[in-house]
């Protein structure tokens, strides 16, 4: 079973390589300036400073007085038992804050990709296609503009003209999927498209490369030829060989995504792992940030081999073998 | 099956498990409550809900709705007794404090003397990072002679005891509760305030309801929701868009707009302030005349302008206003806008052709950044050489308790309107990033104990008048500029009077008095 050794390989390497990440990560947060002590004791507020027995206590407390080896070889053997710790500023579980706002930002990812694959596969095969005319100039733009406008200026106006204007949608606040589902489809509506149209550059743009590549090969002149209907021509032949690159490029921005919708997350309030973490790693909350880049190159890595082994089934040619 | 199909099968499952999973959080108001609840747009989401540690305004806040102490600000910032119904002093060091009869938790349980011995006590303790565990640290006793009374001996008289007492960081937790928690107030609550949690949904807001148990009896508006926003742009745009019914810390850049709508409401107050901390251990600053002379150079109207919007009041003395017991207009012209007279005074002191050094500030606070380069242009204007450092907060605030810098922008609050607050910035002790590094002057701390120490106002002033003098003349630090806080609400809003200088952050301690007309 060639795949299935391929797969299990993968795997091996995939856990050898979330140790050097994690690791690295550890290493950095350490070596970073900035004490999540004097922070947890109130450096954003008023001027009184803590006492020196305060520090030396929470410190204690917290378990950051340790030796920084001592500290890494806790938190790994807390990992070889699943357990990501507690955030040094409300004792909270780890896992259960990510676990808490992981989903959001993966419904917000998922709900965003698939609008932007629909959208920009759609307007790169018709940009393709009507290569040269006005049509394709103005897509071209369009495309260009989901590319260089920063997500958070689309955002901060989309927030002006759809919540404060027209007043379509509110403003913050949360309902779960499962509680209100119309209520969390009017709010995900703003952040989802918002980051849909940026996204839809890239995709857009790579579609009408890869559809432009193809068209013009001999065996979608024969299925022409043979009677076929544009229609069928195009998913049958074109798209199938035009999605390797287009899937590559989706399987990268999702995974870039998770952990990278801060923009998005910080305008519109969705509670997701990407602001959990921005406000981690700005109070140096260790456990946490640590936590959560584990869990997203995880996440991550699965992406990847999720899109390699798809190759496969786009590609009768492509197979992986045991010992490549 | 055939592969789209399969594939078909595979999409939906995923999608099922990714929009059917996520906490469960409890039960939730949808948008739109119940009319009778109060929306309140904070600017942060709590780190925590432990009433002695100090995490932030948007935090206090909500604490402020849940925990009461033994004293009170009320709306006008005056101390009020809040737990205590009448109080005796015997003798200068000594308090009893007699406690209001059937004071209950909110779970019915009895707040009692017990309750108050053991909160003095959670203060004191280091492990708890309490915020007044120095200020508090004059307390030698504090024992309950019965269940209804308490009594406080300090080591010395210290005439802003009281006053501390009414802070929210000095309130009263359960006894059997905290120990229970294993001494965690983190993420429990057991008040005895107007208001209990209810609910709080990480990332989202964290919503109280009326605590039958409160002394002061039924509460008008029976819940308010805090929702977190903390994009400027949001948070006044949620306002505007009937989100919510009254936001904090409304951005500069937006209240001109907010006032000029007439279906909003607006109350501000110059209370914080920005000043400039120095390291008098190192050139070039370890000389004095150096130092004042960056007092007469600082263009104070500009940062005004830039940093904030021109929504503040300019300081060429020390940070204390009219109202203040120590206020002697006097000393508020101290320094005016002379770079002539700065570069004299700089050529005096060796640097005719300007110094050099390095102004560390932060990036991550915009009024900081503005701030710094505002001073920096300044001072380069007459011939300083200049540069930023712009790390982020915590690295900032690392780089200044170690004391590597040479000057540094800051900016913070008084916690209270009593003159002995600048006690926490002239006083020697520890270097601290929001203090002068090196700054000792043993006159100086025995006229700040003297103050803090006298009881008679009239003593207390001329003992500040000399703080003040010396203050000026050693000029550890040059103040610069008040900034404008303030709250906007949409007009329905009763009951909300905003409370003067520094204690506008204390504002929302009646919340329990606000309604909202729908």
């Amino acid at each position: 079973m060639p795949m299935l050794k391929y797969t299990s390989r993968r795997i091996v390497t995939a856990v050898i390589l979330l140790w050097v990440v994690v690791t690295l990560v550890f290493a950095f947060l350490h070596l970073l300036p900035g004490d999540p002590v004097f922070i947890i004791l109130g450096s954003e507020s008023g001027a009184q400073a803590p006492s020196p027995e305060q520090v030396t206590a929470v410190r204690h407390a917290l378990g950051l007085d340790r030796p920084v080896p001592v500290q890494y070889g806790l938190w790994l053997g807390r990992l070889a038992r699943f357990d990501l710790g507690t955030s040094l500023y409300d004792s909270t579980s780890v896992t259960v804050d990510i676990l808490a706002r992981l989903p959001t930002s993966l419904q917000l990812i998922a709900v965003a990709v698939a609008l932007a694959v629909a959208a920009g596969v759609l307007l790169g095969i018709t940009a393709a296609r009507r290569r040269g005319t006005w049509i394709d100039v103005v897509l071209s733009v369009v495309l260009a503009g989901g590319l260089s406008i920063p997500v958070f200026v689309i955002g901060t106006l989309a927030v002006l003209v759809f919540g404060v204007e027209l007043r379509w949608v509110p403003i913050g606040g949360f309902v779960p999927f499962t509680r209100d589902p119309a209520a969390y489809l009017r709010q995900l509506a703003l952040p989802a498209t918002t980051l849909a149209f940026s996204l839809l550059g890239v995709v857009g743009r790579i579609t009408r490369g890869s559809v432009l590549e193809v068209m013009h090969q001999d065996y979608v002149r024969t299925a022409r030829a043979k009677g076929a209907g544009e229609v069928r021509v195009l998913v049958r032949h074109v798209l199938r060989t035009a999605l390797i690159p287009i899937v590559t490029v989706v399987g990268v921005q999702f995974g870039i995504l998770i952990g990278g919708t801060v923009l998005v997350e910080y305008i519109f309030n969705w509670p997701g792992i990407s602001t959990l973490l921005f406000t981690a790693i700005q109070r140096r909350d260790y456990p946490t940030v640590q936590g959560i880049v584990l869990v997203t190159s995880a996440l991550f890595i699965l992406i990847n081999l999720i899109v390699d082994l798809s190759y496969a089934v786009l590609d009768p040619r492509i197979r992986y073998e045991g010992g490549a | 099956m055939t592969r789209a199909r399969s594939c078909i099968w595979a999409v939906a499952i995923t999608a099922a498990a990714l929009f059917g999973t996520g906490m469960p959080w409890g039960p939730t108001p949808a948008p739109g409550a119940a009319p009778a609840s109060l929306t309140f747009g904070l600017s942060a989401e709590p780190p925590n809900l432990d009433p002695h540690n100090s995490a932030g305004a948007a935090a206090q806040t909500v604490k402020m709705q849940i925990y009461r102490g033994l004293f009170k600000l009320d709306s006008r910032g005056r101390i009020q007794k809040d737990l205590v119904a009448s109080y005796d002093q015997p003798t200068p060091t000594t308090y009893v404090f007699h406690l209001r009869p059937n004071l209950k938790f909110s779970d019915g349980s009895p707040l009692t003397a017990a309750d108050v011995v053991f909160s003095f006590e959670r203060i004191a303790d280091p492990k708890v990072g309490a915020y007044l565990q120095k200020r508090l640290a004059g307390v030698e006793s504090v024992e309950a002679l019965d269940p209804q009374t308490v009594k406080v001996t300090l080591h010395a008289p210290d005439a802003v005891f009281i006053t501390l007492l009414g802070l929210p960081q000095a309130a009263v937790v359960s006894k059997t509760f905290t120990l229970a928690h294993n001494d965690d107030l983190k993420t429990v609550t057991m008040g005895e305030g107007p208001y209990v949690l209810a609910d709080w949904q990480r990332g989202v807001q964290l919503t109280v309801t009326r605590n039958p148990n409160y002394y002061g009896g039924a509460v008008k508006t029976p819940e308010i929701r805090f929702v977190f926003y903390p994009d400027d742009n949001s948070r006044v745009a949620a306002l505007e868009s009937g989100s919510v019914d009254m936001i904090e810390y409304v951005p500069w850049q937006a209240i001109t707009q907010i006032q000029s709508n007439p279906q909003f409401g607006y109350q501000g107050t110059d209370g914080p302030f920005m000043y400039l901390v120095f390291n008098v251990t190192q050139a070039p600053f370890n000389d004095v005349r150096v130092r004042h002379a960056i007092g007469y150079a600082i263009d104070r109207d500009a940062i005004i302008k830039t940093a904030f919007f021109g929504r503040g009041g300019t300081i060429y003395g020390l940070p204390i206003a009219k109202g203040n017991l120590a206020y002697d207009p006097a000393f508020d012209h101290y320094y005016t806008y002379d770079p002539a007279k700065a570069k004299q005074l700089l050529a005096e002191a060796g640097f005719p052709n300007g110094f050099t050094a390095t102004l560390l500030s932060t990036a991550q606070y915009g009024m900081h950044k503005d701030t710094a380069q505002v001073v920096q242009q300044n001072l380069n204007a007459i011939g300083e050489h200049v540069t930023l450092s712009l790390p982020d907060w915590p690295t900032r605030v690392a780089t200044g308790n170690e004391g590597r810098y040479q000057f540094a922008v800051m900016g913070t609050v008084g916690d209270y309107s009593d003159p002995d607050f600048l006690s926490l910035f002239l006083h020697s002790g520890p270097t601290y990033y929001a203090y002068a590094a090196g700054y000792n002057n043993a006159t100086m701390d025995v006229l700040l104990e003297q103050g803090r120490a006298a009881m008679d106002p009239a003593k207390r002033k001329s003992l500040y008048a000399q703080v003040q003098r010396t203050a000026l003349a050693d000029a550890p630090y040059i103040f610069l500029t008040y900034r404008e806080q303030g709250y906007a609400y949409r007009k329905g809003l009763e009951g909300f009077r905003l409370m003067p200088g520094f204690l506008a952050f204390y504002s929302a301690y009646e919340m329990e008095g606000f309604t909202v007309a729908r």
